[in-house]
């Protein structure tokens, strides 16, 4: 991401170098109603057809169909008219803009006999149009490099500009150019977005590609086309967290504008909506732009408020904004009227009511109880075809350990397929001698549901029982998943290859967690005590003892006991938290229940409960 | 006493005796890179003298020129006055050093919206054409 980032930003900076004219970017003044009356803050915001214009990023998100066409006339003579579109499908969102604006009643003019100006009546009149065309391409909302909870997406532009001028002594003249836009906008929670667009990036130096305005009469003259860097947050607030009749919704949005290839200020724009009701919203802005200060190179930043309203009826929306000007007669209106068609490809949504999704469960199986919107006659989950009746269905789905994604799938009565959900189950491995509230039930579940450690066949799971090298070396290799070769020949004097733990054993001695005997034997059936368990277990997840800390230990546990530094550092680490008394019982067989215990407090272990138990990770 | 006022400032406002327009139209911007100054000329005549500016915008509402003079200067007193525009622009991305030259941003080919205003109150409006 940030290599795609620092492309972007280089090539921003080969953008128009070389043109000593710039044309305006439709993008900037053609915009709808809304984005103006926001004051121009629209790029962390991106939610309709607008965002095309700023951030193309914005239509992986839309859910439904929009078209937005505006209109306005700037300075009381510019007109101007544009026309946006927004598909969603299955891969992404496709777009499309075409933005016009045409002034004419420019005359020629002549010195009269008195050598003052005068208009030459004999010539018609010049005028001047321009157009610009945007087909848009948005990326469905992938999860982000950054988190697996923030979700994304990734948009682009390629613009076509047109101009024409003609009439006086112009005669007909025309030029055209190429451009593109990028952009991403992040979602890190249903309400916060951001957003970046790199608008124009080509350089106008290779015109082979595009970057720049080509005229193809007159004298040879290429112009710029205006590139910009604009980064914004949005902030889209529901009611359901806005306090108690403060109505549906709160927008706001604040954008800023770099010009990283010229010596321009950074641009503000900050705009909010307000909607007090379903029907009705209010809007207001700050728009920064670039003014002459009055003296040759010299330029100020010039700012002023917008507002604007939007009415909702249905489908369609209407929106006007008032852009004042400093010059009387001079203020912009803008008008647009969208319409949004519903459910165009919106997929409905089948919602699981027993078990309610992201549950954890002992069981087997579980009875699923959902309910499907009322056009789904038949929903399949895992391969089965259920029936629905009156919008809901039940039925048995078995569980295997660890993580269930249950996928139901709604078929019309056509068998189109138009409704999804999903219900997360996690089921946990249970023993019948470890009930739930045993204290050590939570680690001895999570391991066996993670294939560390398992039961008897009888279902039982000996918590009490003791641990025999053999078991202990079987558990640790397990944790690591380590590769498993069938040994050639014996692994050690008491351990022939046809020993149930041969291979676990000859594992650990090649990851060097235990050795044997310095007589060659290894004593597989000897049961551990608990400091040869804890010295084992601190080798095993590489467990320092912290130097600066004091000697912690027990009372039956002298700084000389050959186990001392590794109880300590596994102290230190938490592993023995389970021990409440103030001995340590150094000689006391270690159970099962205590292993597991301590096993599921190393590091890399506690990382694999963690994401057992997320249900953000592997659904 | 109302007439009277109004009358009195009928009077005190500065009218044009000759049309606000710019020559040559079209024109030639200034070109750094082939060294040529073309410009434009704005004509004007005021029948007082009084406070004035000219401005010239983008179609896009961007004010990138403006010069502003006093009554009391030249450009401000009752009379025919010209006032010279080459074209580069005040807000463009001026003085880049290229290839060794200074750049000016000029204005682009199209037609530009310029304005006489006199005590903040727009004279005349004039659009004047760019074409190289």
């Amino acid at each position: 991401m940030k290599k795609i980032l620092h492309a972007i930003f280089a090539f921003c900076l080969l953008s128009s170098a070389a043109c000593a004219a710039l044309i305006p970017d439709v993008s900037r003044f053609a915009v709808g109603a809304r984005t103006v009356g926001l004051g121009r803050a629209f790029v962390g915001i991106a939610d309709d057809a607008n965002s095309i214009f700023y951030n193309p990023a914005g239509g992986g998100w839309a859910k439904t169909v929009s078209l937005v066409s505006t209109t306005t006339r700037l300075l009381d003579d510019t007109n101007v008219l544009s026309l946006a579109g927004m598909f969603p499908t299955h891969y992404g969102s496709v777009g499309f803009a075409y933005a016009t604006y045409g002034i004419s009643g420019s005359f020629v003019t002549y010195r009269d006999a008195l050598g003052q100006v005068a208009v030459d009546s004999t010539r018609e009149g010049m005028s001047f149009s321009g157009s610009s065309a945007i087909l848009s391409f948005s990326s469905l909302p992938f999860i982000s490099p950054f988190s697996p909870d923030v979700k994304a997406t990734l948009g682009f532009n390629v613009k076509l500009f047109r101009q024409s001028l003609g009439g006086g002594t112009v005669g007909a003249a025309s030029s055209s150019g190429i451009d593109i836009d990028g952009g991403l906008l992040i979602r890190p929670s249903e309400w916060l977005r951001i957003g970046f667009s790199a608008l124009n990036m080509l350089p106008d130096s290779y015109n082979q590609i595009g970057g720049s305005n080509n005229w193809d009469s007159g004298e040879e003259r290429k112009e710029g086309i205006e590139n910009v860097i604009k980064t914004g947050i949005g902030l889209k607030i529901p009611s359901s967290m806005l306090p108690k009749g403060m109505g549906k919704e709160l927008i706001i949005d604040a954008d800023l504008d770099m010009f990283i290839a010229k010596p321009r200020p950074a641009l503000l724009h900050i705009g909010t909506e307000w909607w007090p009701s379903d029907y009705l919203g209010l809007r207001m802005g700050l728009d920064q732009d670039v003014a002459s200060a009055g003296q040759t190179d010299s330029m100020v930043v010039a700012s002023s408020f917008t507002y604007g309203a939007g009415l909702k009826f249905s489908s369609f929306l209407f929106d006007y904004a008032f852009k004042p000007s400093s010059l009387t007669d001079a203020n912009s209106h803008y008008f647009s009227i969208s319409y949004l068609i519903p459910t165009f490809s919106e997929r409905q949504v089948i919602v699981a009511l027993e078990p309610r999704d992201r549950t954890i469960t002992y069981k087997p199986s579980v009875l699923l109880k959902a309910k499907s919107p009322s056009k789904v006659r038949e929903v399949r989950v895992g391969g089965a075809a259920i029936k629905t009746l009156a919008g809901s269905f039940e039925t048995v789905v078995d569980l295997s350990l660890g993580k269930n994604p249950i996928k139901m799938e709604g078929y019309d009565e056509k068998g189109a397929n138009i409704a999804s959900g999903e219900c997360r189950v996690l089921r946990l491995a249970e023993f019948s001698d470890v009930p739930h509230q045993f204290w050590a039930s939570d680690p001895i579940s999570h391991m066996a549901t993670l294939g560390i450690v398992s039961g008897f066949p009888d279902g039982t799971f000996k918590p009490q029982k003791g641990l025999t090298r053999a078991e202990m070396v079987t558990l640790l290799v397990r944790a690591k998943n380590t590769v498993l070769t069938k040994p050639s020949g014996n692994v050690f004097k008491d351990v022939r290859k046809e020993h149930w733990a041969s291979q676990y054993i000859k594992a650990s001695l090649n990851s060097n967690i235990v050795k044997g005997y310095p007589d060659g034997t290894f004593k597989p059936s000897a049961g551990l005590t608990r400091a040869e368990a804890v010295s084992v277990l601190v080798r095993f997840g590489d467990i320092r003892e912290k130097e600066t800390a004091a000697s912690a230990s027990y009372s039956d546990i002298a700084s000389k006991h050959w186990a001392f530094r590794s109880i300590s550092a596994a102290r230190q680490a938490g592993l023995l938290s389970f021990i409440k008394e103030s001995t340590f019982k150094p000689q006391r067989p270690i159970t099962r229940a205590e292993a597991c215990e301590m096993l599921s407090r190393i590091k890399f272990i506690s990382g694999k409960i963690d994401q057992l138990l997320s249900f953000d990770i592997g659904y | 006493m109302l007439l009277i006022l109004v009358l009195f400032c009928a009077c005190d406002a500065a009218t044009l005796t000759s049309p606000f327009l710019n020559y040559p139209n079209p024109f030639k911007t200034r070109d750094s890179k082939a060294g040529t100054t073309e410009g434009t000329y704005f004509a004007y005549g005021l029948s007082s003298a009084t406070n004035i500016e000219i401005r010239i915008y983008m179609i896009d509402g961007t004010l990138v020129w403006k010069r502003s003079f006093l009554s009391t200067d030249p450009e401000g007193s009752a009379g025919y006055h010209e006032v010279f525009w080459d074209g580069a622009l005040d807000t463009g991305a001026s003085k880049r050093q290229y290839s060794g030259y200074i750049l000016r941003e000029t204005a682009p080919n199209g037609i530009l919206l310029s304005f006489l205003i006199a005590n903040g109150k727009v004279l005349a409006k004039n659009k004047i054409t760019v074409f190289q």
